[in-house]
């Protein structure tokens, strides 16, 4: 039938071989897509397939892949995101990383879905891919630049048609610090998992894309109308003139004032997204208890009113010169900050601090000094280093410091008092380099405390190795089972029981449970079957997101109106039913947690340090006393997915009930 | 006539059913649902509300169906 | 020789979504122009003109349809 080879998704990818200088390119059968869509799940396969068990994560057999969505650039809204896949060094399993910023389209008009490294170049090398197909290019003369320096120096090297897309590492990546990222636009960042550490084992300096093939999909007309009803209701959601930003602790607050759920309309999200971006909860979180304290031990009475006034979204939109916006977002909760006076001269601009690194080195380092973190949140994109696992790695060191198991002999003369900004910058620098003491903490928590001692390691805050994005699951259990159960450990945009809420998934799916008006959020605090069924469906819908491109405030913004599987049918032809697609996500999630048991993971071993579970629970703030399971919920939650209840590894049954196409799964399984 | 709504936090609950409809009579104006909901007039200028996706005035006449958003932020980033 | 038509972007319904923009073979489109919205959204402007070969492939992509080629 005419028109049946246009299916939103090119249909290859490319492989390099960066020991021998070769590329191939790969054919991927429509079947593949069929079963674990583009993004995530099509990095998931490649890797399963090609990757050697047991391959050493910095070295030559390791598979760095940079995936955009089955969606992207299909003409939908909300789908310019991409991600970074590969075997992570920072857990030893599946690692990936999600980014926006505008390389997820590029990619695709490469001509390609994924575009996969493996080997290891002898000499740091760029790969650059224009409509003339790919090259590997010298980039000597780039090793060492920061993330900013690369892409300027790379803009001067390279003229092509079309405006550079490029993907580089800085510094913290080239020397294989475990918690470096990979950097896209001046500062966008694919942080987690130490993906950036992989790149840089690989020599490979920055990925350079300047193709620009179409990308087709099979009924743009439908995806068109559904990107215009979806913007029609973001234009028409705006916060009004007197909102300010003085008023988001005292939202908090009522935000935890009652126990019961109210259903929400995530659309009118989008206007406080609009006007602050992630910032919005940098005081708001403080009351509601979502935001971390002095290294997850403390509460809004170890950093009151008077400290955390400083991180009001409103001071920070003052610097902010202009909105930044990844490719096809209607919202843009980006910006772009004026920093020069702030850092006397020494950077112009900084992407607008994420509520995560004003989290991570505000109120978890109690630090009230706003000026510091505009200055750490250029330093850690420029040396491209992810700021969450900074952060808490930070705090490890100041709890050690706190308890005089750290003094200033060890730490090279750093007082690593809480709140002191201006060691917590210098620390920034020394880890970013790979130096004096921030070579100790250069590699995130776990090995920082390796390196410290076996009394050092209730401190340190991390599930399997990765450290905990800046969201409390005391406030919302559910958040804290993806802490522990996903093969990304870590991860706060996985699930939980606000995002279920958000998300009216149930108008979709007919198995999703509906949130009623006035349920009790405490039951949530139970490994319950309903906790178990939320949870499973959070991951399932996750994954199509990641698949699809998707950005995760589009998802909250409620499945009502961002209408993901609508879009996916238009994109490729396909007549799936929103539950089918739910077995694809449960299909990709499996295919994550298989390749953990096949590299020999331990799942139980994620599990999350257990201040998160409020084991002991918290003595003051809005949190006091909240505790849960946190084993029990990893049961439940392993049970929904069809694996074994006790170890979390996948059965026999699920995986034969799910099918994985021409993967051998023998290795992922133990009956 | 029955109307969908999606109340801020602090809304009183006792006028809606486990499904967030609310009974109104024919012809219904939106400051009805804000005086049902009991919003305080502190937070008012925070709160946005809009019928069926678009800003509408408190006098606004609703209609079987309807659906009426209050703002409420979320968590993420 | 008819001159080519060239793109003209309606602010009235554009969304400043970048599409245009990152589709351009030719990334004639630049996005900068922030006194549309209360937001100081960057919305697109043709910056190249002359290079601009008039390909409709923004107003193709346009989800809003805010592109007319003129």
């Amino acid at each position: 039938m005419r028109g049946d080879f246009l299916k939103g998704y090119c249909g290859k990818i490319l492989m390099v071989d960066l020991s021998d200088s070769t590329f191939e390119e790969i054919e991927i059968p429509d079947m593949i897509y069929e079963h674990f869509l583009s993004g995530v799940g099509l990095g998931a396969y490649i890797l399963y397939k090609y990757l050697p068990q047991g391959a050493d994560p910095l070295g030559p057999d390791n598979i760095l892949g940079f995936v955009s969505g089955l969606l992207t650039g299909t003409g939908s809204f909300m789908t310019g995101r991409w991600l970074a896949v590969c075997k992570s060094p920072l857990t030893g399993g599946f690692g990936d990383a999600n980014c926006g910023g505008t390389f997820s389209p590029a990619i695709k008009q490469s001509g390609y879905d994924g575009i996969f490294l493996k080997g290891q170049s002898p000499t740091p090398k760029m790969l650059f891919i224009d409509n003339n197909g790919p090259q590997l290019l010298d980039a000597a003369d780039l090793w060492g630049l920061d993330t900013v320096e690369t892409e300027a120096a790379i803009n001067q090297k390279i003229t092509a048609n079309k405006k550079l897309a490029i993907a580089t590492i800085g510094p913290a990546g080239e020397h294989q610090s475990l918690i470096a990222g990979i950097s896209n636009d001046g500062g966008r960042m694919a942080a987690r998992s130490g993906v950036g550490a992989v790149m840089g084992s690989k020599k490979l300096k920055a990925v350079v894309l300047a193709g620009s093939k179409m990308i087709r999909s099979r009924d743009p007309q439908t995806i068109k109308t559904i990107s215009r009803d979806y913007a029609k209701k973001v234009k028409a959601s705006n916060l009004p003139p007197l909102a300010t930003g003085a008023m988001l602790p005292m939202m908090g607050k009522s935000m935890v004032a009652t126990d019961k759920a109210i259903p929400i309309d995530g659309m009118l999200s989008t206007a406080i997204i609009k006007k602050w971006g992630t910032g919005f909860t940098n005081t708001m979180g403080m009351t509601m208890g979502d935001t971390p304290v002095k290294n997850w031990k403390g509460s809004v009475a170890d950093f009151p009113y008077r400290k955390y006034r400083h991180m009001n979204p409103d001071q920070i939109q003052k610097h902010e010169t202009q909105k930044y916006h990844c490719y096809s977002c209607v919202i843009g909760c980006g910006g772009v900050c004026d920093i020069n006076g702030i850092s006397k001269g020494r950077f112009s601009h900084t992407h607008k601090p994420e509520y995560e690194t004003v989290a991570a080195f505000g109120s978890l380092l109690l630090n009230k000094d706003r000026d510091s973190i505009f200055i750490i949140n250029e330093l850690l994109n420029r040396g491209g280093m992810d700021s969450i696992s900074a952060g808490n790695t930070i705090a490890f060191a100041m709890e050690c410091y706190e308890k005089d198991w750290l003094s200033p002999e060890v730490t090279g003369g750093l007082e690593l008092t809480w709140g002191n900004a201006e060691a917590i910058v210098t620390l920034v620098e020394q880890m970013i380099a790979g130096v004096d003491f921030g070579a100790i903490l250069q590699h995130g928590v776990k090995k920082a405390s390796e390196i410290l001692g076996i009394e050092s390691a209730p401190l340190a805050i991390h599930a399997g190795g990765q450290e905990p994005g800046m969201h409390d699951p005391r406030l919302d259990p559910i958040l804290g089972i993806h802490y522990s159960c996903d093969p990304t450990p870590g991860r706060h945009t996985i699930g939980a029981g606000s995002y279920y809420t958000y998300m009216r998934i149930w108008e979709d799916v007919t198995w999703a449970p509906k949130v009623k008006l006035g349920e009790d959020k405490n039951n949530e605090y139970e490994a319950t079957n309903q906790v178990g069924l939320k949870s499973m469906i959070n991951v399932c819908i996750k994954q199509i997101l990641d698949g699809s491109g998707g950005c995760f405030f589009a998802l909250v913004s409620g499945l009502n109106h961002f209408k993901i599987f609508d879009y996916l049918n238009a994109a490729t032809g396909w007549q799936k039913t929103p539950n089918e697609y739910m077995t694809i996500g449960l299909r990709m999630q499996t295919l994550r947690q298989a390749f953990n048991v096949r590299e020999g993971i331990n799942p139980r071993d994620f599990k999350m340090n257990e201040r998160l579970s409020g084991n002991p629970p918290l003595k003051e703030g809005p949190l006091k006393g909240k505790h849960f399971n946190i084993d029990e919920m990893m049961s439940i939650h392993y049970q929904f997915m069809g694996w074994d209840k006790k170890t979390g590894i996948p059965t026999k049954t699920a995986l034969s009930d799910l099918g994985f196409c021409d993967l051998e799964m023998e290795g992922a399984t133990h009956g | 006539m029955k109307v969908q709504i999606y109340p801020p936090p602090f809304a009183s609950l006792t006028n809606l059913d486990e499904d967030g409809m609310m009974v109104l009579p024919p012809g219904a104006r939106l400051f009805t649902v804000y005086r049902r909901l009991k919003i305080p007039l502190v937070l008012q200028p925070l709160v946005i509300c809009n019928v069926n996706y678009q800003r509408m005035k408190l006098n606004t006449q609703l209609k079987d169906g309807d659906v009426i958003s209050f703002m409420l932020p979320l968590a993420g980033g | 020789m008819a001159d080519k038509k060239k793109p003209v972007i309606d602010y009235e319904l554009c969304m400043a979504c970048g599409i245009c923009s990152g589709d351009c073979p030719l990334s004639c489109i630049a996005l900068r122009k922030t006194d549309i919205d209360r937001y100081q959204k960057a919305y697109p402007v043709l910056d190249e003109y002359y290079r601009c070969t008039g390909c409709t492939r923004c107003a193709k992509a346009c989800p809003m349809e805010a592109i007319r080629m003129m």
